[in-house]
């Protein structure tokens, strides 16, 4: 199974989320990320909660997994909490120190703010799961095509993007080995210096300029010309998948707001 | 100075155990217990214990003697870089140690002492220049070491040196505009400038044209005929022939054979079962014998193998004084 | 860019006919034949045109001279003439030229002086890039810097989907490229996962997709492991013998030693042009050429210092046969 904890990474299958037509997951994972928000209560954040863990068993990837895949991101859960812990102050004292005052109302908010950022790191985790980025940037590139009569240049930003997506595990490893040659000439990162910085951000950047250089010349050799003419092997197409898609995220619309008006 | 290699094991999914708790004092602490262990408190796993764990290297033991070279052979995935990575303390081992003049890796201090003493060259070095000059790169290392002055500029010549750079025609230029074997060299200096009892390369001549990879070889000999030990990664198995005292193969994280290059590559059925190949003036020699020919040689290379094979065809085993060189036939 | 797409309003959506000239289906025949060409016409080319050259020429070098920054010329003077189906190796040191030289086949570099033609196309004509581009494809050194997907059908796709292939055919032609490079079943897999060597094969894959009838490998071999370089040798062999000129530029030896033709390059000039046989075969010659000495060579020289009177090969089993010849000769 691929290594799972590098955004870009796609998880193979063949399950009706992975069929599903790339625009519509991207724009229904935006749906459930904004329902995400509309919930208020711990109940309704609960209904969000089991709905996208139930996407997550109907695409067939161990939610395990998938809580390993948003690893990387954790910092801003965690952060995010310690912020709402500290300066949330409703509800009772729990405890008290110097100018620090940590309330019951304080913890509640933080863990709901918490799962609510896992639930959207989560779905938009899917997202890259299931789709391969090329579909995603396609469908980027689709939903922008409307934007490029005012000078958009949506297909060559898809192309971007999906390059950017395509060599950024790539760089991962590149910077890795920079960071181990580096250390290895004694550098030590606790120690603050700016060579140390520029030891590590350097080579990142000449290889990317290094990659750039080639991989042009391989596109131009590939003919690539921009998007005129351009067929695509797996041309983006609405299925009735993607109207059940909607149905349900709808239905889960209507229950959260339901949700929300429940005593909890 | 000696590197050792005891029982080393490596995996990728779990990281040391004394690690992922607490911070620097527990590190310290349990290193330092390791340090005074005898063999039976390191406790070696049952393979296969738990089939979720990749192990990247399975119960490596060697030694690098002080002046040694020694080569390092295997292919993609045998394990080759995770054991170099080994050597100056930049991985740590999941089971087993690494000592370095007896002491052991894991103790931080001790890793970070041994920094500049044992010398890592990582495949196309040259990728990782960033300074605006050449001398400012190869004085990173030293400066880090905490060289300052007069010394730290000392230093920086005497590397540039011993790559055959000149610091007053490239030391204020910019690493960029170099060509790319000098580049090499650059980043080979920026090595040897943290003065390594121990330099440890891995696959120093990748993707150099044939002239710049003599040229390479050879100052990597010279460089251990100076005295410094060196433990070499490569594919080549000719260069690993010429030059090493000693050969360690390893094949799917183990060591597959460890001794010299007569006695590995006598062995070449078995090195090409695990997917390697003996040089080719052994490979000649051995289909030959399997012809008739007599070579009783362990280990051959092209002036041995024309040496025992003339007599056998007419000729002599020395080359006949005067005769001109081989031109086209 | 713009302008080339205006110009070629015939390149969306040409099918891939199957009389278009290139590499074989499954079942290993030629789909369509040399030799289908449109009319030889003085008009330049017109879009989707088939090929013009009857005479067997697949690429033709005339008075080349090149130079990057306007002062040192990095080709000085190459005429050189690759006849279809030939499996030509250009070998050279350090500035030699000869990338220079491949990146002039497929028109991303263009000559200062003198002209290159492909198939018929010149690539001064900005017409014919396209069609140059898609039957002269190239694989470079660095497997990632061609791989611009994450899954490895589209990587494959992309070459026929800029020339506006139909999306079944799109499918057809990948699994069929794919199978010409040993990686049936590879269409899912990610790009990051796989080795150096599964990584050129997909490049490879990508060119064979847009149905060239030359490949040119620039240098492909030398970030590869030993088995890498096999196999992807080996491949190339293959495809050669299917019909598909290979033009490899490289510096190793024993790839040399296993094509139809050597030419040699020196400072940006043809030194040496034969059969592998009599290029490679003096050692003196090669070492003052910057070039490395096979093995086998090597080995013949040495003999032939002793006295021994054998011919000098490049290939250990020739070598190897008339060693034993010799002996029992005595």
């Amino acid at each position: 199974m691929p290594d799972i904890t590098c955004i870009g990474r796609y998880w193979p299958g063949d399950s009706p989320i992975h069929r599903m037509d790339a625009r519509a997951k991207l724009l229904l994972s935006l749906a459930v990320m904004a329902i995400a928000f509309v919930a208020q209560t711990f109940c309704s954040l609960a209904v969000v909660a089991v709905f996208v863990t139930g996407l997550f068993v109907l695409s067939g990837i161990p939610l395990g997994s998938a809580l390993r895949s948003i690893v990387p991101l954790i910092f801003i859960v965690v952060i995010t909490a310690l912020l709402n812990v500290l300066f949330v102050q409703t509800g009772d004292v729990v405890a008290h120190w110097w100018v620090i005052t940590i309330t019951t109302g304080g913890i509640r908010m933080a863990f709901f703010i918490a799962l609510r950022l896992v639930i959207l790191l989560l779905a938009m985790s899917l997202l890259t799961l299931t789709t391969p980025t090329l579909d995603i940037t396609d469908a980027f590139e689709y939903l922008l095509g409307p934007f490029r009569r005012f000078g958009l240049p949506a297909h060559e930003l898809s192309m971007m993007m999906g390059l950017a997506l395509r060599f950024m595990p790539l760089f991962v490893g590149e910077l890795t080995t920079i960071y181990r040659a580096q250390v290895s000439r004694g550098a030590v990162l606790s120690k603050w210096r700016v060579s140390t910085l520029t030891a590590l951000l350097v080579p990142l950047f000449t290889s990317a300029f290094r990659h750039a250089e080639t991989l042009s010349a391989a596109m131009d050799a590939r003919c690539y010309h921009g998007a005129d003419g351009r067929t695509r092997l797996h041309p983006l197409s609405y299925t009735s998948l993607d109207r059940n898609g909607v149905i349900a995220v709808a239905l889960l619309l209507a229950l959260t707001v339901a949700a929300n008006f429940l005593p909890l | 100075m000696r590197v050792a290699f005891e029982q080393v094991s490596y995996s990728y999914r779990k990281a040391d155990p004394a690690e992922a708790k607490g911070g620097r004092g527990l590190r310290r602490g349990k290193a330092k217990e390791r340090a005074t262990a005898s063999e039976q408190a390191l406790g070696r796993a049952e393979w296969g214990a738990d089939p979720n764990e990749r192990w990247a290297l399975r119960d490596v033991s060697f030694v690098v003697e002080p002046g040694e070279f020694l080569g390092l052979a295997g292919h993609t995935g045998s394990g080759k870089s995770t054991l170099i990575q080994h050597m100056n303390g930049l991985l740590h081992p999941t089971q087993g140690r690494v000592l370095v003049d007896g002491r052991d890796l894991a103790d931080k201090s001790w890793a970070q002492q041994c920094r500049g003493s044992v010398g890592l060259v990582f495949q196309y070095p040259e990728h990782q220049l960033f300074a605006p000059t050449v001398a400012q790169d190869v004085a990173f290392g030293p400066r880090n070491l905490g060289l300052s002055g007069d010394e730290l500029d000392a230093r920086v010549r005497q590397a540039l040196e011993r790559v055959h750079l000149d610091v007053g025609e490239v030391g204020g230029r910019s690493p960029f505009e170099l060509s790319g074997g000098q580049q090499r060299r650059v980043a080979f200096a920026g090595v040897l400038a943290m003065d390594p009892q121990v330099l440890v390369l891995d696959e120093p001549v990748a993707g150099l044209d044939p002239v710049a990879r003599e040229d390479f070889l050879a100052l990597i000999a010279e460089l251990h005929a100076g005295g410094m030990s060196v433990v070499m990664a490569s594919h080549n198995m000719d260069d690993l022939a010429r030059l090493c005292d000693r050969i360690l193969v390893l094949n799917g994280g183990s060591a597959f054979a460890l001794g010299s290059p007569e006695d590995v590559f006598s062995q070449g059925e078995a090195l090409r079962s695990i997917g390697l190949d003996v040089p080719p003036a052994q490979r000649m020699a051995e289909q030959l014998r399997a012809e008739g020919f007599a070579l009783p040689r362990a280990l051959y290379d092209t002036e041995s193998l024309a040496e025992d094979l003339a007599p056998q065809l007419g000729g002599s085993a020395a080359p006949a004084f005067g005769r001109k060189e081989g031109a086209c036939a | 860019m713009d302008d080339k797409a205006v110009a070629h309003p015939g390149l969306a959506g040409v099918p891939a006919s199957a009389g278009a000239p290139g590499l074989a289906g499954a079942s290993g025949e030629l789909v369509g034949a040399f030799g289908s060409v449109g009319t030889s016409g003085d008009a330049g080319c017109a879009p989707g045109e088939m090929p013009r050259a009857t005479d067997g020429t697949a690429v033709d070098f005339d008075g080349i001279r090149f130079t990057y920054d306007g002062e040192a010329f990095v080709l000085d003077g190459i005429d050189l003439s690759v006849p279809e189906g030939q499996f030509l190796c250009i070998l050279g040191g350090n500035g030699s030229g000869k990338s220079t030289l491949a990146r002039h086949i497929n028109a991303l570099l263009l000559p200062d002086e003198g002209q290159v033609t492909v198939l018929g196309w010149s690539t001064d004509d900005p017409r014919c890039t396209f069609d140059i581009r898609s039957h002269a494809g190239m694989v470079f050194q660095n497997p990632d810097d061609q791989l611009v997907a994450s899954v490895v059908e589209n990587d494959v796709a992309f070459g026929p989907e800029n020339l506006g292939v139909a999306p079944d055919e799109l499918q057809r032609r990948v699994i069929e490229a794919l199978g010409n490079v040993g990686l049936q079943g590879f269409d899912l897999r990610e790009t990051t996962a796989l080795s150096g060597g599964q990584k050129q094969r997909v490049a490879i894959a990508g060119v064979l997709a847009m149905r060239p009838r030359i490949l040119v490998l620039d240098e492909a071999t030398a970030m590869l492991d030993p088995r890498g370089r096999k196999g992807l040798m080996r491949l190339a062999r293959e495809l050669n013998e299917q019909g598909l000129t290979v033009v490899m530029i490289t510096h190793f030896m024993d790839e040399a030693a296993q094509a139809d033709r050597v030419v040699v390059l020196e400072v940006g000039r043809v030194v040496a042009d034969g059969d592998p046989d009599a290029v490679l075969s003096d050692p003196a010659r090669l070492e003052s050429m910057s070039l490395d000495v096979p093995f086998v060579a090597s080995l013949a020289v040495a003999l032939r210092k002793r006295g021994v009177d054998v011919a000098v090969h490049v290939q250990p089993d020739l070598l190897k046969e008339e060693l034993c010849a010799l002996r029992s000769s005595r």
